[in-house]
């Protein structure tokens, strides 16, 4: 495992986010609100990337405006560790250079702004010198984030160059750990443990923790790879508690990851999943899709040791799905880096002939230039081609594996659905077969009277209990109709889906959907309550559609209806009152199925994630995240039809399904 | 005696009249009916100087038999009457909470039609 980390110019994570905003409010110069910005994207680096990126980019637009060049290296560096991170390895690049080419200018030296806390504050040149070390530092990161592993050693051996030469203890701490970690990721335990070492040395000195955490967690791995797992234990311990008590939430990840490798390792399945569904938390919190699908394998790992197939497989499900984008995604920025990187290095040699040789001498070498780069184009044609064939093969494997997945998981959802509503339904056939039984005996009761009526010769008063019991038997037939439906549509429910579409009225099984859900909801939560209304159309024609299909998105919306409304009245005041509707409405061409709450409504921030699968705001267990990206499914591919949602946030959410038809 | 007998299901109505026929020939009980929380306590305000007894379903669509039952006992109806709550979900949590909002009687459905005709004359 890789792991690579930010420069090691002063920066620490020790500052608190709560006191820096209150710098930030009180800040009355410029320098400071530079300073107390650039602080909050480096506290944010390692556990909420958007704000790192949004206080960096703040920050950097005041060195600018200011031309405060020196400092606008650090921030630059910041920036291209943030890049690196979300793979863009060919923008970060450019930072790096960009970043050189201040550096190397002496006159960026006169009036620089030399942050407080740093060693070299009145030593403006060696200051100017020191930035060498988070360039270097930050290049061989992007390096051995390509997979150029010789050229990343390569570029921290030269941080740990210059920090030895100006006596910059901080900079050994991040080059020798990230050298330890190549060599450990090589297979070299030896020369990886001797780097994670001198790491941990350098961390004493400098009393500086941000990353020692994650050296802890190298010194773990390469003990375990030694085969010494009591001790790789203990450092993974300790990487676990040092990484949270610093903040370090990818450090934290790939520590519990860790763990949870070890612990596969000794074939201990709780263990397993304790540490894997920590990392899988804490992945899904910094949004780190290689967290993700590592975790959720191991997950899957402790499922199967347990004996739980069915689990298994869901998270298996997860993790290629996450784990195929990633690596598609990745590919592709790494080849990018590749035509760039060649560019820019065509680009730097240009410049330097130009200043020496004459015209028509750059003439022929553009011109040879123009040809290398040909050559090279063609050559990294043919190895996207290669690594596309071999692409393939994997995800043809993972396809055959996938849809197998997803027969299981379907049937789970449905399984699942089906559990919510079974009270429900207990209690809706309870009524009817009340009925039933009451008016039979009553029956009973009118035939005896009847008899006595005519052995008294009162044929009259014979002949109205006569109606009454006729008009009993025709309630009796009612009520047993009624639970005779509800158990055809519970069956309906769980049976496979045919996708066989029949003529169907939409009013009728809007008004089921809303019965059982309803009564499902009420059965869970006894205390809970809440108006509904339905507005249907009347007069709706009989439309072709898959009425179990349609049927499983109407209790999801509902249901899930009902959930938001539930949530709100616990928090809500008194004066709050819970109300759902469904509504029909014919619009020509298509039918309209509305059903709306006054809960509070979708989160801005998670609109366009909710048709996801996967993703569910409930708490673990409690929902499955495939309601909806079903639901969008059966309506968009199934039917043609469209599936949208309009809310407000803490008002209410109204989802529309449309189901066209022909006339 | 009036009974006021409120419950979402209709033909609740057509049940309660043939289960008593006998009592309501005789003139012993008359039989009032609600299909909803909010049509009972209508009715309750239309009719406060009579009488009554309330049988009123707990789980019902809108206002549910407990917040009836609520309002019912710390409201303004006088004299107060007699309530007693049904329920097809007999469980402790329903109990309690009736209980604690002052209903005088807990029947479980399927109702009982012997008992609840014993309960009612004792209380007649």
């Amino acid at each position: 495992m890789f792991l690579f980390h930010c420069t090691g110019m002063s920066q620490s994570r020790d500052n608190k986010p709560d006191s820096l905003h209150w710098l930030l409010t009180k800040a009355v110069n410029d320098t400071v609100r530079m300073e107390t910005l650039y602080k909050l994207s480096v506290y944010h680096s390692e556990s909420n990337r958007d704000s790192a990126m949004f206080f960096i980019e703040a920050s950097m637009e005041i060195a600018r405006k200011m031309d405060q060049q020196l400092y606008l290296v650090a921030q630059l560096m910041l920036k291209s560790y943030l890049l690196q991170k979300q793979a863009n390895f060919t923008h970060g690049l450019r930072l790096c250079n960009e970043a050189l080419a201040i550096s190397e200018q002496k006159e960026n030296e006169k009036g620089a702004y030399i942050p407080q806390d740093n060693q070299f504050r009145n030593d403006p040149s060696k200051y100017r010198y020191s930035l060498l070390i988070g360039i270097y530092h930050q290049m061989g990161n992007i390096y051995s984030g390509t997979g150029d592993l010789k050229k990343a050693i390569e570029y921290f051996q030269r941080e740990i160059q210059v920090a030895d030469e100006i006596g910059e203890p901080g900079g050994r701490v991040t080059s020798n750990m990230n050298i330890g970690s190549i060599y450990a990721g090589m297979n070299q335990p030896d020369s990886a443990f001797t780097y994670a070492k001198r790491a941990l040395e350098n961390v004493s000195i400098t009393g500086w923790r941000g990353y020692e955490g994650f050296i802890l967690e190298d010194i773990g791995l390469v003990y375990f790879n030694k085969g010494i797992f009591d001790s790789a234990k203990i450092y993974l311990h300790q990487a676990i508690s040092v990484n949270n008590e610093q903040h370090n939430l990818a450090g934290e990840i790939a520590a519990n990851t860790s763990m949870a490798t070890l612990y596969e390792k000794l074939g201990i399945a709780d263990s397993i999943l304790f540490y894997a569904t920590r990392g899988y938390q804490l992945a899904r919190q910094l949004d780190a899709a290689k967290g993700i699908t590592t975790s959720t394998e191991q997950i899957a790992t402790a499922w199967r040791l347990n004996g739980n197939s069915d689990s298994a497989l869901a998270y298996l499900m997860v993790s290629k799905k996450i784990g195929d984008s990633l690596y598609k995604n990745f590919n592709k920025k790494v080849t990018e880096f590749q035509q760039v990187s060649f560019e820019e290095q065509m680009q730097l040699e240009k410049q330097a002939q130009e200043s020496i040789t004459a015209r028509n001498r750059i003439k022929m070498m553009a011109l040879l230039g123009g040809l290398g780069l040909l050559a090279v184009l063609a050559l990294v044609f043919f190895r996207n081609f290669r690594q596309r064939q071999r692409s393939y093969r994997v995800l043809e494997k993972t396809l055959t594996d996938l849809k197998a997945t997803q027969v299981q998981l379907i049937h789970s959802e449905k399984m699942a659905s089906l559990g919510e509503l079974t009270a429900g339904i207990a209690h809706e056939i309870q009524n009817p077969l009340n009925f039933v039984n009451n008016f039979s005996e009553v029956n009973t009761e009118l035939i005896d009277e009847m008899k006595e009526e005519f052995i008294k010769g009162n044929t009259t008063e014979a002949v109205q209990l006569a109606e009454d019991i006729k008009q009993n038997n025709e309630k009796i037939s009612f009520h047993g109709k009624r639970a005779d439906s509800i158990v055809k549509g519970m069956l309906q429910h769980s049976r496979n889906s045919s996708g066989q579409k029949e003529l169907t009225d939409i009013n009728n099984l809007a008004d089921e959907c809303l019965r059982l859900s309803y009564h499902g909801f009420r059965a869970k939560d006894h205390a809970f309550n809440s108006k509904t209304e339905t507005h249907f159309e009347e007069g709706l024609p009989d439309i072709q559609v898959a009425p179990q299909d349609i049927g499983r998105v109407l209790l999801n919306l509902i249901t899930n209806s009902f959930y938001s409304v539930a949530l709100k009245r616990k928090e809500a005041d008194d004066g709050y009152e819970p109300m759902i509707e469904v509504s029909t409405k014919n619009l020509g061409n298509a039918i309209e199925i509305s059903v709306r709450d006054n809960g509070n409504g979708v989160p801005q921030k998670v609109l366009d994630k909710i048709f996801q699968p996967f993703f569910t705001t409930k708490p673990t267990g409690e929902g499955t995240g495939l309601g909806l990206s079903m639901s969008y499914e059966i309506i968009t591919k199934g039917h043609g039809g469209q599936l949208v949602v309009d809310t407000k946030e803490g008002a209410y959410a109204e989802f529309r399904i449309t189901l066209p038809f022909k006339h | 005696m009036k009974i006021l007998v409120v419950d979402d299901e209709t033909d609740v109505q057509t049940l309660f009249e043939q289960r008593f026929r006998r009592e309501i020939k005789n003139g012993e009980m008359h039989f009032d009916f609600a299909f909803s929380g909010e049509q009972a306590l209508k009715y309750l305000n239309e009719h406060e100087q009579e009488a009554v007894l309330i049988l009123s379903d707990i789980n019902m669509p809108g206002m549910s038999g407990l917040e009836l039952l609520g309002q019912i006992k710390s409201k303004y109806f006088k004299p107060p009457p007699v309530v007693m709550m049904i329920t097809a979900y007999g469980d402790a949590e329903n109990f309690n909470t009736a209980k604690q909002l002052g209903a005088d009687d807990f029947l479980t459905k399927p109702v009982d039609f012997t008992e609840l005709k014993e309960k009612l004359k004792t209380l007649i």
